[in-house]
């Protein structure tokens, strides 16, 4: 009698301990499932961190400096009714206030063939989670024809030959958000379309002289206004840098996003730093 | 509370303005200066005077042509002789910034002249600077002008009154290849064999105070044979040549390599490669106490060191990674702070800082020869410097940061190739060939600037 109600006293145990575990096991795999979130997710934040790293150059250049500048020379022709005239008018008018370069949006003349879709692509490309097969050597290597319409973004092409970075492994890297990494990578593509035109006669060389500029851009990539944030002091020093960015105007069309945060909060250019 | 709202709203409006992002267009590029040497006013010369003042005028241009990435030197025919200040207008009208105006006299040696360099902006002479020139001292006296009116125009030192140290072969007569040292002017002129040694010279670094050479030398050495029988072994010692003295003294002669030695900014300390551990390391030498301290310890080969003009940094060559490639590191301790600097090349070499330690040039092979590259001290802006121009090694920077040296070979035939040393700017632009019919030149390296 003892010995069975011992035996029903066991199972009772064994039933409530199996049924605790179970209990703990579906917890477990719930609180996996809805508290920690999906597993997609996780990977995928993974890879967007991963998307933000760049290492390694991956080739030797294949053109020279020299090279390069001759290329550069010769795609500048291509392009010079990209710069409307207009811009340049309009930003030498106001008198009144020098400090700030307004140009009215009425005025710029927006073409869509100007548009350089190409070298968005290659921003585009830029900001895109996978790196894109590196072009081969004779398809970057340009024809007579570079100083065709394409001629910037060939050249644009051929300075990162040999420069070009690659997603990396390791996980480090500060850019979470998929669009801060693509105004970031805009951003960061329109120093090399200023540098081009941002000269300096010797006498302001070396001066340690420094001015920062912000520059609203529409959705087109067209300067809407620009304003001098930081001065140098020397009114020669800002007026070139002023005209460093309008001769490098247009800019490629930035993505929505991007445009709208251009339009709204602009961009801050430092010359030099 | 309305204040208490409108301060918080003011402070995080400056807080967010702080922190706007602010992209660096970087450095702006110099444009070039319209500089006018002009024909000289002269008085009562002789024809062999008038000749020597061209010549004198002559060399002054052509070591303007040189910095032609700034000056656009030219030729002007249409000032009154008289350089008064009623010139100005027409200079500035012609785009001329600098205009340097001569006058020559005759002197019982040669020529005195005298040179005023209107800065024509400022509308006003910024240097007033006569020399009395002879045959004799022609080429040293128009460097030493060159870099007074550089000096004057720029506030910086030029390479005029450089000198490029190289080794060439010349000497050669038979099978034994003979490599000797040389001393010429930074264009390629008045070039002087400093050794004789009937061997082969290698890897040559001046002091910082431009009175002595190091460098490598293929020397026989008595050894004792495994039957301890006295034979004689090649080996590669490091000597120090003096300048003012002549005098030649040898500094290390330890069994094996002592070479690649190169000066650092302490005339006493020399870094330089020895194999006396079994692999090639870099240590860093007391000269006065002799005393070596190992640099680099590493299993695999380190070679080829270079430092920066502080001393702060040193580039060098290794194969640590498998293939031969560029590594910086600080040298004031072993194996501190190595940093890979080049990651493509099938083979990487001579790594040399430029003076301002942030660029290193290097060769590379490339598509069966080498060409130059240009890389940031930071491992960033790799560029192309040379290519379809023969093979090209052994660069290093003018002092000046301006230039670089470099040899060119040119393959003749099977048995034959020519190799000299040429000069371009720190752009790859090449300005020209330094040497020819001299056999085949190495090693180039600059004296530094004293003042």
């Amino acid at each position: 009698m003892l010995s069975a109600h011992l035996d029903q006293d066991i199972k009772k145990s064994f039933l409530i301990s199996f049924g605790a575990h179970l209990l703990l096991l579906l917890s477990a795999v719930l609180v996996t499932k809805f508290l920690m979130g999906p597993s997609t997710k996780r990977s995928l934040e993974i890879e967007i961190i991963q998307s933000s790293v760049r290492v390694d150059v991956v080739g030797m250049p294949k053109f020279t400096v020299q090279e390069l500048r001759e290329m550069q020379k010769n795609a500048a022709p291509a392009e010079p009714d990209a710069k409307p005239v207009e811009v340049a008018k309009a930003a030498e008018a106001p008198k009144e206030e020098p400090k700030e370069d307004v140009i009215k949006e009425g005025d710029l003349v927006i073409e869509k063939e100007k548009k350089q879709a190409d070298f968005t692509n290659l921003l585009s490309s830029y900001s895109s989670q996978k790196v894109k097969k590196k072009e081969s050597p004779r398809a970057a290597r340009p024809t007579n024809t570079v100083v065709s319409g394409k001629g910037n973004q060939i050249i644009d092409n051929l300075i990162l030959e040999g420069n070009k970075v690659s997603a990396g492994s390791a996980l480090v890297g500060d850019i979470t958000s998929e669009t801060s990494s693509e105004f970031s990578a805009y951003v960061q593509a329109m120093p090399e379309k200023v540098r081009v035109h941002w000269k300096l006669p010797s006498y302001l060389m070396n001066q340690n002289l420094k001015c920062r500029i912000k520059v609203y851009l529409n959705a087109n990539g067209n300067l809407i206004k620009t304003e001098i944030v930081e001065s140098s002091g020397v009114e020669e020093f800002d007026s070139r840098a002023l005209r460093a960015i309008k001769d490098a105007a247009p800019f490629p069309a930035p993505s929505k996003d991007v445009g709208t945060r251009l339009a709204t909060y602009g961009i801050i250019l430092g010359f030099p730093i | 509370m309305k204040y208490i709202i409108s301060l918080f709203v003011l402070i995080f409006s400056l807080h967010s303005f702080s922190q706007e992002a602010v992209i660096a267009v970087g450095e702006a590029e110099q444009e070039k200066d319209k500089l006018v040497i002009d024909s000289s006013e002269t008085h009562n010369l002789s024809n062999t005077q008038k000749v020597l003042a061209n010549e004198l005028l002559d060399i002054l241009r052509n070591n303007f042509i040189f910095y032609k990435h700034k000056f656009n030197t030219v030729l002007y025919n249409k000032t009154a002789k008289s350089y008064t200040t009623e010139n100005l207008a027409k200079w500035k009208e012609d785009g001329i910034q600098y205009f340097v105006a001569s006058s020559i006299t005759s002197t019982t040696q040669g020529i005195e002249a005298r040179f005023r360099l209107w800065n024509v902006r400022e509308g006003k002479v910024i240097l007033n600077e006569s020399v009395t020139v002879s045959n004799t001292d022609l080429r040293p006296k128009a460097h030493d002008i060159s870099d007074k009116l550089y000096r004057a125009m720029t506030g910086k030192p030029s390479i005029f009154k450089s000198k490029i140290v190289f080794i060439s072969d010349r000497t050669t007569k038979s099978r034994d290849i003979e490599k000797e040292l040389y001393i010429m002017d930074f264009d390629g002129r008045r070039v002087e064999k400093l050794t004789t040694f009937n061997s082969i010279v290698l890897s040559p670094s001046i002091s910082p105070d431009n009175t002595k050479i190091l460098f490598s030398v293929i020397e026989d050495k008595a050894a004792l044979s495994s039957r301890n029988k006295k034979k004689m072994i090649k080996n590669i010692n490091l000597k120090m040549y003096d300048l003012l003295t002549k005098k030649m003294t040898t500094i290390s002669s330890k069994p094996g390599l002592n070479s690649g030695a190169t000066y650092s900014r302490d005339p006493n300390i020399i870094y330089l490669t020895l194999t006396q551990s079994g692999n090639a390391d870099i240590y860093e030498m007391n000269l006065t106490t002799t005393r070596m301290r190992k640099v680099t310890s590493h299993f695999a080969e380190d070679v080829d060191p270079s430092i920066t003009q502080d001393g702060s940094m040193m580039t060098f060559l290794s194969n640590r990674a498998g293939r031969a490639h560029i590594y910086t590191m600080d040298p004031s301790q072993t194996e501190k702070d190595v940093k890979r600097i080049s990651f493509v090349g099938k083979f990487n070499a001579t790594p040399r800082f430029s003076p301002d330690g942030k660029e290193i040039v290097f060769s590379s092979w490339v598509d069966n020869g080498f060409d130059l590259y240009k890389i940031g001290a930071n491992g960033q802006n790799l560029v192309r410097l040379t290519k379809d121009f023969g093979s090209n090694e052994d660069p290093v920077f003018s002092p000046d940061g301006e230039f670089i040296v470099f040899t060119s070979k040119r393959v003749i035939n099977s048995r034959k190739a020519v190799q000299d040393l040429y000069i371009m700017n720190r752009e790859g632009e090449v300005l020209g060939q330094l040497t020819q019919n001299f056999g085949k030149c190495f090693s180039p390296q600059f004296t530094n600037i004293l003042d």
